[in-house]
Order: structure tokens, then C-alpha cells, then sequence
């Protein structure tokens, strides 16, 4: 048959086919069926952040919990520099706000204050204003001009301890207390190590220790910050007082290195072994002289954790004990010791700190692998419950929040891309979700894992932290390209 | 009155006859003349026995014609299948003609004297494509149904701004944008780049370009045709909701052995075509690429290196290919460290491997097509976390053609397996962190099976109605997705010059990552399918002089498509995130909804034909996106795209060419003060595009080999390559009022030698 024929009615039938299957195009579809977890059901609208009250007008970068000499807390929010259509430029400046947080906090404009230098470190109980001398050429600190350092203290009645110290790139180690910190300019003209007492009762000049740089020098205080150990590039270790001009040599000593409970004993791992050090008398004692790996060396009460060879070992750190092997790692190496559970089990890894990072690995409680590729493992408070980030070997420090029951040997996922969460002590868990990334997406939510559910919290919310002896918490909320509102937000009843 | 009719019929009859007996037997004098039977040779004799080849090349060539003439006397020869013949002709002075389709005639003379042999070869020149009679290659039409863009032959390597590279002459036609500067991303009516799809041989392949400057993944001369769908085609081409790119390859040519050598500033290529018997035909090719030395003179932090292979191998309907490609970039971070303090470098490496056994049979009005193919996908982005993917692909295609009825089936499936690994070597051992990589590293299962039904039916003379459909179906893991894509297309050829066309359909494709890579693909099925409805008419219409005047309207609506955040400002008035990606997928991939819709216009003089051949292509078209803040153009709109492409070919074997681009910039977002909460996305655009190519050919034949030396210079008008917006920063402050254009000028000149026999 010529197929170039004239039009026939049969054509036209077959075209009005056509036309009609044509309209069919528009109805195209698509299934899908998914039976993977997400996580808890989220229930109810979202909650936007401005329901809540917000802490100063302006964009913070960051949120730093503090207390002041009463023990009350506060809250210090540098403040994000906004652009400038100002020129020239003004000079540099940060500003810090602070806010006391407590319900009996006064009214009169004490409770609040606004501090600003060229720059600032926060600690838990004193923001360090620094100033250094106008025009300082950046890190070379090649200048005679000092740098104003001001130890300021919250309170009611704050205090604000001034200090002259030389210029330059400083490296500022406070002690945890707050009581003393270290100030020193390496690179400077200057490159004395200046011991200070916070409240400006005592200032001793250190040597500078033997070493080109602050990364071949390690300084640690003791929790009450009356004691410096320096250990120069030679690993020869120092003990210098923050009171008196009092220093103990306490000779070469391994670079790995914990306070025992009390901080009157020093610990050491190395491939000689474990070792004790009585900071006072330099007495050391030998606890296991099988090579240690510091890969793992923790204490945990009365008992020291410490991988030797392929092995997890234990000993009294007090000595005494034998050492006792925890964990053999006959077939795979232990890599790393993440938590113990109440019955002193121990939660670890088979991953070294290399190769996802410190504190990422698969977790194994036993010969049950819970994690995979997890970080941040808690237990419960009954200690029948594990929660963790499942895998969580990425940048932004997030991971499906997931709880592993450890009778049924069971786990299920709580909520995905979880960067931060804390489990409240009636059972219920916050957590900051779908956070891939900084955006407005991420929010607040609490997961009642009892009622198989979970609830708004706050919208937009990056990060949260809990303000002490409060059932209140200072959530960030994303605004803008750089900087959050902080939000006072109450934790949601049950 | 009747018989006087039957009078003039009769002697008309007689007439007839009589000039047809005297016809025949003046044709008979005439032919036998022409075929050179002498009334007598003459005693003194010569003989000649030649070779005929092709200049340029170890081309016997058979069924040359050959006269000789010498005085009165004449004959005629042929060469015989291996190029040769032998002559007897009187001696004196011998003058003879070659020739043969193809090929310019050969005049020579010969003083023969009585009783001498001469052997001889005769090289006889090849005709420039637009001189030749024919093509000697019976070049394959387009599979399916729907409006699209053919292009095939020298065309395809010698197109000025392509750097002699077949796929890049994609970027060059009507309704593609290109809107990062350098890199082959083509973004086609308005669809997200990572919708296209790409088919080699009916292979999926996950890329067609190396990185850079480096080219296509396959040798240029085994690409024998280049099909260019932008939308609306028929149901069976699949499983993508953009355009798609159909490349063909080919097996070695019968007539003798080929081979060739290219050697550019940057990259050398050689191919090599055998036929071993008649029926067995093989032909292997390769590309080494060096880039490093021209990018470590720029930055000699950046190392470029790439590669690729093609093998194939034909013997009767069977054909077996194997082919691959591998790029790589290292760049050295000196954020990163090792354990010693050495900075370490950061790689990116994309490799695929294919081999595919493809059986084609033809049986009366039916054809089957069968096909296997494996393939090994890997991808590592930088520290060396990547993804691995094992594939097995099946697929069986078939169609019968009836009077009025031209039928099209075909299924296929793949079974792949994906896992994450961490292809670090010793010397780039850093932390690896796999989940940044969220869905695409997940180790997992993934099942596609697809089905599809094309009847196309000729309604009257020159109109074809096509109706298709197909299903196509998703599974990894515990998700499963289903499509079912129905298509229509209508194709009427209502005069001898004027074609009018129109289709439209619905287009679906699984999650997709916003460019197309290697080992990236069937994850994230929870997102559910991007769905496309494309709609498009248009004619063409033949103008005197091979000029043809394409011009298509068209619309396409996109639901749940996978857009790339292109500028890396995720918090700037884009959609959410999806909730169940993470890592870098969940950073850069956007689910959104939009439209896209324009006018296509193509004028183009073909280069088969004519000594001066090209295009003006131009595209007016409109993408536009629902973002939170409102409808907004899309990150890749560019409202109009002209590309002009010139080339002439010129005596002594010289051939210009020259391309001049033209196109609206892209939009980008300047962020608005105080903190850019209130901006509007895409609130500005890039400066317009210009950019002017040139490119030059000139070929040498010598006897047994040919010599082609081209000089091509990319962005003569040394215009500015913008990729966005940056701020400067002035001590701690981020000076968001005043934006500078990210970028840098470029021009890049290549210059290459061919040989080949």
C-alpha cells in the first residue's frame, strides 16, 4: 500500500485517536513507596522565633555561658561587625554584651553590659579585652608600645583588673578556674611568659622555655590555676606557681600526659609505658611497662584506660593492681574508647582517631556494633540506653540522631541531620535537626521517645545551650549571612 | 476518424521503433568504441602495470576507471579490488585518465617505447566532502521521534570554539546555554544540566567531557553522527527529564587499513581502524592528556591529568566496544596537613569503564537489537572519599515497520551496586570523612527497569503521528519509584520545503546531583521523581541554496527538579533543602519548581554541500524557578543566546572558521544590607557574554599520509570568564556593599598536527 495516499476517513479516525491518547501525555505519573525511617514524626507547626524574647538588637556570633564570683550565670554575645558605609573605616572593634540570666536578675540596667576593645577572649568567668597599641603592624609585635589587657569579671559589682603586657601575636592561656592566665607573645620583641593572677594579686616572668614557637611548647594549668607545667621541645617539664616564685623541674617526661583525680599525680603514656609522677617529689612509679599507645589513655574513677598493642588494659592509677586486659583486639585492633557504661563496659571502636577523626568510629559494645561511623555516644541515665550521631564522619559535625537499646540489641533513628542534642533527665531528648547546613531550615525539636513522637521547639534554630539551674535555653536563631538572635526559650513541657 | 487515429498510431510506432533500433546500434558503435576494441593493436607494444591509491593515505582503490589513449587508439580498464591493473598499449606517447567517484581525475602521459614495462602507482586526490558526488557512508538516522539536531562528519571535529571535540559543538546550538564560563556544562531549555542524559552507542554514559579543556571522552573520529534532542522526543529515549545527547560511533571503514596521530599543546590522540577480513573490523583509539604543563605555568599548585580508550570490534551484527575515561585534578591545600606538616594535595578523579556486546539482526520488516554492558563508574572528590559503582546493564530493543505503521519496543534494566570508598593514596592520607558525601556514598542496591512502546503512524501523505510510552522503575534500599511517561509527537511534511513539528509529553527522571558524574547516580529515591511536561512546535523550512530556517516555540514545566545552588548561597531565597539528604548533597541540591519557556532559531547552510557553511542559532527563552521569596529567574536564565559559526573552505586545502557567542550574562544575588535577610534571589545579572573563536585548517596530502595542521584560538576577544559575586573583606568586616565580579580573563589558543593514512 502507498503509504503517501490521500486523506481516508479511516486516517482521521485514527488521527482522533491520537488527539485524545495526546491528552493522556498530561496525565503522567509517578509512586512512590518508601518504607526507610526518617526519624520521629514531627507534630504541629513550626514555631517561629519571634515568639520568644531576644538578648540585645544585634546579631552575636557566638554565645558564651559564664558565671559570676556568686555563682550566678551570665551570658556573654560578641556581637557580629556590621558593613560600614563610614570612610574611612573606623578602627576595629568588638563589642561583648552581657546579660545575667537568672529569674532575680534586677531590672535597674545592672544586670546588662556593654563592653568593647579590638579584640576579646571569653572565658566562663572573665572576658579579656585587648588593646594593643594604636597602629600595631599586625602579628609582627615589633613595637615597645604595650597591649592593654582588662580581666573583666561579671557581677552586679563586676570587676575589671587591668594589665600592661608586652605587644605582639599573643597567646592568652587562661586556667579553668579563671584564677590566673598566661600571656605571651612569642614572636614579639618581648618573649618573656608572663604568669598572672587574674584578680592582679601576683605577675611573674617566666623564661620563655626552650623552643622556636608555641606549637613546640605545651602549657596546661591546673584546675585551680595555681600551678603552670611547661614542657619545652626537649619535653623537659616545669611546674611553676602562680602565687609564689616557687618552680619544680620535674625532668624529662613523655609528651602524652593527664592529671590523676586530686591533680597531685601526673599520668604518662608512652612506648616505655605507663607512669605515674608525683608532681611534689618527682617519685615516679611504674604501672605497666608494656608500650602504651595514646590513642587511648583516659582515667574513669579509680582506674586508668590505656591501649597497649592491640589490646584495651586497665589499672588502678593509684598502683597497687595488676594491669588487666580489657579488651584483647585479637582479631582487630582497638582504635579508640568513646565511653564506659555504668557497668564499666566499654563502648569503643575499631577505627583509629586518624581515620574518620577524633571521637568518629564504628562503636562496639561487646561483640554488638551499634554504630557506624558514629560520634558523641551517651548513655542514659539508667544506662539501658545508648544515644549517638550515626554516621557522622563529615564536616559539619552532624549525624542522624539514633538510640541503640541495649536489652533488645535494637536501634532506631530519632531524627536526621542532628548537629547537637542533650537528653533531658525525664527522658525526653533535644536536638537541633535538619542542620546539613547553616540555614533557616534548621530547627529545635524535642523527641519524646516514650510517645514515639516529636514537637517544635523554635524555628530557624542553630545550636542551644542550657542556662544553668534554669528550665530555660539560649537557642541561636539563623539570621543573615554571618551571626544568630539569641533567643531565651523555655524547654517545652511534657 | 478511427482509423485515421490508428494510422498516426501505428506510424507512430514505427518511429518509435525505428529511432529505438538506430539508438542501439549507435550506442553500440559508440560503447564499443569507448570501450576501446581496437580494429587492430599495433606490433609495438607496451605494458603498464600500476597501482591506484588515495593520496594521503595505503588506500587501494578499486574500480578505478582507467583510459588510455595513444593517437587513435583507446581502451578502458578498471583496477581490480586490490587497486591494480595492467595495461597493453602501443608504444609512443600514452595519455590516461583516472578517475573514480570521490576522487579529482588523473591526467598523465607516458613515452613508451616498444616492448618496455613500466610499473606505476597512480595517487589519485580525494574531492573535499562538498565536491563529492555522495557519501561513500551511509550514515544512520535518527532513532527517535521529536525535533532535533543532526550533526555528522568533518563538521562534527572542525567546528571553530570546540577545540575539535564533537560533544562541545552541543553548546553551539539553539536552546543550550552554557553559563559557567569554560566548562562543558549545557544547560538545555531552561532544565537543570544534571537532567540531560547522555547515550553513546545506547550505552548510558555518566559523562561526556573531560574536565577543562580536555575534551570528549571518545576519540572525535569515531564519532560518526551526533543526535541533539532538546525536549519533546519520544518515549524511547528515557529516564531523563531534560534534553538528551544520542553520540553514534563507528566501525572501521572496509576500504583498508586507517590510521592517524594528534598531537596538540595539551593532549596527543591516535586512532587506528583495521579490517581484518570483510566481515571482522576493528578500531582502537585514545587520548593522553597533559594539561598540567599549560595549567602549572598558570598555578603550580593545580596538576591536570586525563585519559581515555575505545575499542571496537564488529563482525556481522555483533559488535563489542570497551571504552573508558579518567580525569583527574589535584590541587595542594595548605589548610591541610599530614602527620609530617606537609601540605597534601587535594584529588578529584572521575573514571568509568564500559564494555557492552551489542547484537543487531534484521529479519524482513523487523530489526532486534541486543545489548549487555558492564560498567565500573568511580568518583572521588577531594581527600579521597569516593564512590564505586558495579553495573550490569541489559536491554533488548526491537521494531517492525508495516505499510503505514512503524513500531518501536524495547526494555532494559541495570543492577548496580554503589559503595563509599576512600581511594586516598599513601601520599594524600588525611582524616576521610565519607558522609559528607550524605546519599551518594551510601553502599546500596540499586534496581532500574524500564519499558517502552513507540507506534508511529503515517495519518495521510507526509504526516506521522507518534504515539509513546513507557514506565520506568526505581528500587534501592527500602524506596521504590515508579514513572509512567506518556508522549505524543506529530511530524508533517506539508510541502517539499516546509516540515512543521510538535510534541510534548511527560518526562521523568530519578534524584539526580546537579552535573552529571561518574558513580552518582540511582540515590536520594526518596525525593521522590523530577518530573518534567515538555511542549514544543516549530517548522523548518528549505530555502533555495541548502540553506534550511529551523524555528521552535516551546514550554516545559519542571516539578520536584534537582537544581544546584550554583553560587554556594544556600541561605539566600532558595528553596529548603530536602530534609532526608545530607552532606554536600544536601548543601548544593535544591528541589524546586519552575518553567522555562522561549523560541529556537536556526539558519544553517550544511557543510556537507557547500564550500561555505554555518549557522546562526538563537535562542530567546526565559527560566524561571519558585523560590521562597517568589517566582525569580533561575540561576542559569539567560534571556538570549546568539551563537554565529562560519567556515569556508578555501584553495590548497585551507579551511577558516570563525564563531562569534553572544549571551545575556547570568543572574546572580547581591546580597542587601544590613545582613542580607531581605535579599531577593538572582536580583542582578553578569555582565553580557561575548566571546569570538577562530580556527584554522590546512592539510598537506603527501603520498602515503596526510598532514593536517589547524591553529584554533577560544576566546580571541580575550573576554572575562564571571563565575559570581564576591565581597571583599576590610579587616573583620565582610563588605557586602560593594561586590566585585568573580572572574578572570582567558584566551586560549591550541595548536595541533594530524598525521594519518
Amino acid at each position: 500500500m502507498n503509504h503517501h495516499q490521500p486523506l481516508h476517513s479511516q486516517s482521521w479516525k485514527v488521527l482522533l485517536g491520537c488527539g485524545a491518547l495526546a491528552s493522556c501525555t498530561w496525565a503522567g505519573c509517578s509512586f512512590l513507596f518508601d518504607e526507610s525511617v526518617e526519624g520521629l514524626p514531627l507534630q504541629g507547626d513550626a514555631i517561629a522565633p519571634d515568639r520568644f524574647p531576644q538578648l540585645g538588637t544585634q546579631p552575636a556570633r557566638e554565645v558564651y555561658l559564664m558565671s559570676d564570683p556568686d555563682g550566678l550565670p551570665w551570658v556573654a554575645l560578641p556581637e557580629v561587625a556590621q558593613p560600614s558605609l563610614v570612610f574611612p573605616q573606623p578602627p576595629q572593634s568588638e563589642t561583648v554584651r552581657l546579660f545575667r540570666l537568672d529569674a532575680a536578675a534586677p531590672l535597674d540596667g545592672r544586670a546588662q553590659k556593654e563592653l568593647r576593645s579590638h579584640h576579646n577572649v571569653i572565658t566562663s568567668h572573665v572576658v579579656y579585652l585587648i588593646e594593643p597599641p594604636a597602629g600595631q603592624a599586625g602579628d609582627t609585635g615589633m613595637t615597645a608600645e604595650p597591649t592593654l589587657v582588662t580581666a573583666f569579671s561579671p557581677g552586679l559589682t563586676y570587676s575589671a583588673q587591668k594589665f600592661t603586657l608586652p605587644s605582639g601575636a599573643e597567646y592568652l592561656l587562661p586556667s579553668s578556674s579563671d584564677a590566673a592566665f598566661v600571656w605571651w607573645t612569642a614572636k614579639g620583641a618581648d618573649r618573656t611568659i608572663y604568669l598572672v593572677r587574674t584578680d592582679g594579686s601576683y605577675l611573674r616572668k617566666l623564661p620563655a622555655p626552650k623552643g622556636a614557637s608555641i606549637e613546640q611548647v605545651r602549657m596546661f594549668f591546673d584546675s585551680s590555676g595555681d600551678r603552670l607545667f611547661v614542657q619545652d621541645q626537649d619535653t623537659v617539664l616545669t611546674v611553676y606557681f602562680s602565687k609564689t616564685e616557687q618552680l619544680l623541674e620535674l625532668g624529662k617526661q613523655p609528651r602524652v600526659l593527664i592529671f590523676a583525680p586530686g591533680q597531685r599525680v601526673l599520668l604518662s603514656c608512652s612506648d616505655k609505658g605507663v607512669k605515674s609522677l608525683a608532681i611534689s617529689t618527682a617519685t615516679e612509679m611504674t604501672l605497666d611497662d608494656a608500650p602504651c599507645d595514646p590513642d587511648i589513655f583516659r582515667v574513669q574513677g579509680a582506674d586508668l584506660y590505656y591501649k597497649s598493642g592491640t589490646q584495651l588494659r586497665r589499672v588502678a592509677h593509684q598502683g597497687g593492681t595488676s594491669p588487666e586486659v580489657v579488651l584483647a583486639g585479637a582479631e582487630k585492633e582497638v582504635g579508640q574508647l568513646f565511653t564506659l557504661s555504668a557497668q564499666r563496659e566499654p563502648l569503643y571502636s575499631l577505627d583509629g582517631p586518624l581515620r574518620f577523626g577524633a571521637g568518629i568510629g564504628g562503636g562496639w559494645l561487646g561483640d554488638w556494633q551499634l554504630m557506624t561511623r558514629g560520634r558523641r555516644p551517651t548513655f542514659s541515665s539508667d544506662g539501658q540506653k545508648v544515644y549517638f550521631l550515626e554516621n557522622a564522619a563529615r564536616s559539619d559535625g552532624g549525624g542522624e540522631l539514633t538510640i541503640g537499646r541495649l536489652a533488645e540489641r535494637s536501634l532506631q533513628t530519632l531524627a536526621r541531620n542532628v548537629r547537637n542534642f542533650q537528653v533531658l533527665p525525664d527522658g525526653r531528648t533535644l536536638a537541633i535537626a535538619n542542620a546539613a547546613f547553616r540555614g533557616p531550615q534548621n530547627r529545635l525539636i524535642v523527641l519524646d521517645e516514650a510517645a514515639q513522637s516529636a514537637r517544635w521547639v523554635v524555628d530557624s534554630a542553630r545550636d542551644f545551650v542550657r542556662i544553668p539551674g534554669t528550665d530555660d535555653l539560649l537557642v541561636k536563631i539563623v539570621v543573615g549571612q554571618n551571626g544568630f538572635d539569641i533567643r531565651r526559650v523555655p524547654i517545652p513541657l511534657k | 476518424m478511427q482509423s485515421r487515429w490508428v494510422v498516426r498510431f501505428g506510424l507512430s510506432a514505427v518511429c518509435v521503433l525505428l529511432c529505438f533500433l538506430l539508438g542501439t546500434v549507435v550506442a553500440g558503435v559508440g560503447l564499443a568504441a569507448a570501450d576501446g576494441i581496437p580494429a587492430a593493436l599495433p606490433q609495438q607494444q607496451a605494458t603498464i602495470d600500476a597501482q591506484v591509491l588515495a593520496r594521503g593515505s595505503i588506500l587501494r582503490l578499486a574500480g578505478v576507471t582507467v583510459l588510455v589513449r595513444v593517437g587513435e587508439y583507446s581502451d578502458r580498464v578498471q583496477t581490480d579490488a586490490k587497486g591494480h591493473f595492467v595495461l597493453r598499449v602501443p608504444a609512443g606517447l600514452v595519455e590516461l585518465t583516472l578517475s573514480s567517484p570521490g576522487f579529482e581525475s588523473l591526467h598523465v602521459q607516458h613515452s613508451l617505447r616498444a616492448d618496455s614495462v613500466v610499473t606505476t602507482e597512480y595517487l589519485l586526490r580525494p574531492l573535499p566532502a562538498f565536491r563529492r558526488p555522495f557519501e561513500s557512508t551511509v550514515r544512520a538516522s535518527a532513532q527517535a521521534e521529536g525535533q532535533h539536531v543532526s550533526l555528522s562528519g568533518e563538521e562534527l571535529r572542525t567546528l571553530p570554539g570546540s577545540l575539535g571535540d564533537p560533544f562541545r559543538a552541543i553548546g553551539l546550538l539553539p536552546g543550550v546555554a552554557t553559563p559557567i564560563p569554560l566548562l562543558p556544562v549545557f544547560v538545555v531549555r531552561g532544565a537543570s544540566p544534571g537532567m540531560n542524559g547522555f547515550f553513546l552507542d545506547g550505552m548510558r554514559v555518566p559523562q561526556l567531557f573531560h574536565i577543562l579543556v580536555g575534551g570528549g571522552v571518545v576519540h572525535s573520529r569515531l564519532v560518526e553522527q551526533l543526535d541533539f534532542y532538546p525536549g519533546a522526543y519520544d518515549a524511547s529515549l528515557g529516564r531523563y527529564a531534560g534534553g538528551i545527547i544520542d553520540a553514534k560511533t563507528r566501525a572501521a571503514r572496509k576500504d583498508g587499513y586507517h590510521g592517524e596521530l594528534e598531537v596538540r599543546l595539551f593532549d596527543v590522540s591516535a586512532l587506528i581502524e583495521l579490517p581484518l577480513t570483510s566481515e571482522l573490523r576493528v578500531t582502537a583509539s585514545g587520548h593522553y592528556g597533559y594539561p598540567g604543563l599549560i595549567v602549572h605555568a598558570i598555578d603550580d599548585r593545580v596538576a591536570l591529568t586525563y585519559w581515555d580508550y575505545q575499542l571496537r570490534v564488529d563482525y556481522r551484527g555483533l559488535t563489542v566496544q570497551a571504552l573508558g575515561s579518567y580525569d583527574s585534578v589535584s590541587i595542594v591545600d595548605p589548610r591541610l596537613t599530614t602527620g609530617t606538616n606537609m601540605p597534601v594535595a587535594n584529588n578529584f578523579r572521575q573514571t568509568f569503564h564500559r564494555l557492552q556486546a551489542r547484537y543487531i539482526a534484521h529479519a524482513g520488516r523487523f530489526t532486534v537489537e541486543a545489548g549487555a554492558v558492564g560498567g565500573i563508574d568511580e568518583m572521588t572528590i577531594f581527600q579521597g572519599n569516593g564512590v564505586r559503582k558495579l553495573s550490569l546493564n541489559l536491554r533488548l530493543l526491537g521494531s517492525a515497520r508495516f505499510s503505514r505503521l512503524r513500531l518501536r519496543f524495547g526494555v532494559d534494566t541495570e543492577l548496580s551496586r554503589f559503595t563509599a570508598e576512600n581511594f586516598a593514596t599513601e601520599d594524600e592520607q588525611v582524616r576521610a570523612r565519607p558522609d559528607d558525601l550524605g546519599d551518594l556514598a551510601g553502599a546500596r542496591d540499586g534496581v532500574v527497569a524500564s519499558a517502552f512502546a513507540v507506534a508511529s503512524y503515517d495519518l495521510f501523505s507526509g504526516v506521522t503521528a507518534t504515539l509513546s510510552g513507557r514506565i520506568d522503575l526505581y528500587h534501592a534500599g527500602t524506596t521504590t519509584l515508579l514513572g509512567l511517561d506518556p508522549r505524543f509527537q506529530l511530524r508533517a511534511q506539508l510541502t517539499d520545503w516546509l516540515l512543521i513539528h510538535l510534541g510534548t509529553g511527560y518526562y521523568q527522571q530519578p534524584p539526580s546531583f546537579p552535573v552529571a558524574l561518574p558513580g552518582i547516580d540511582t540515590f536520594a529515591l526518596r525525593l521522590g521523581l523530577q518530573r518534567a511536561i515538555h511542549g514544543a512546535v516549530g517548522e523548518e523550512i528549505t530555502l533555495p541554496a541548502n540553506i534550511t530556517l529551523a524555528a521552535t516555540g516551546f514550554f516545559q514545566r519542571y516539578r520536584n527538579a534537582n537544581d544546584v545552588v550554583l553560587d554556594f548561597s544556600p541561605l539566600l531565597c532558595t528553596s529548603p533543602p530536602p530534609e532526608s539528604l545530607s552532606g554536600y548533597p544536601a548543601q548544593i541540591t535544591r528541589q524546586v519548581a519552575g518553567d522555562s519557556y522561549g523560541l529556537e532559531l536556526m539558519l544553517r547552510r550544511a557543510s556537507a554541500k557547500n564550500r561555505i557553511s554555518g549557522w546562526i542559532a538563537y535562542t530567546l527563552g526565559r527560566a524561571e524557578r519558585a523560590f521562597t521569596c517568589g517566582l525569580r529567574p533561575a540561576d542559569y536564565d539567560q534571556t538570549h543566546v546568539l551563537n554565529t559559526v562560519l567556515q569556508v573552505r578555501l584553495p590548497l586545502g585551507l579551511m577558516v572558521g570563525a564563531r562569534l557567542f553572544l549571551s545575556t550574562g547570568r543572574p546572580v544575588t547581591r546580597l542587601q544590607l544590613p545582613d542580607g535577610s531581605a535579599t531577593l534571589r538572582n536580583n542582578e545579572r553578569l555582565a553580557t557574554n561575548l566571546q569570538l573563536d577562530f580556527r584554522l585548517d590546512r592539510e598537506w596530502l603527501f603520498r602515503r599520509f596526510a598532514l593536517d595542521v589547524f591553529l584554533e584560538v577560544v576566546n580571541a576577544t580575550y573576554s572575562e570568564a564571571v563565575f559570581g559575586l564576591a565581597y571583599p573583606k576590610e579587616g573583620n568586616v565582610t563588605r557586602y556593599d560593594m561586590p566585585v565580579t568573580n572572574g578572570f580573563r582567558w584566551i586560549l589558543p591550541s595548536i595541533g598536527v594530524r598525521g594519518r593514512f
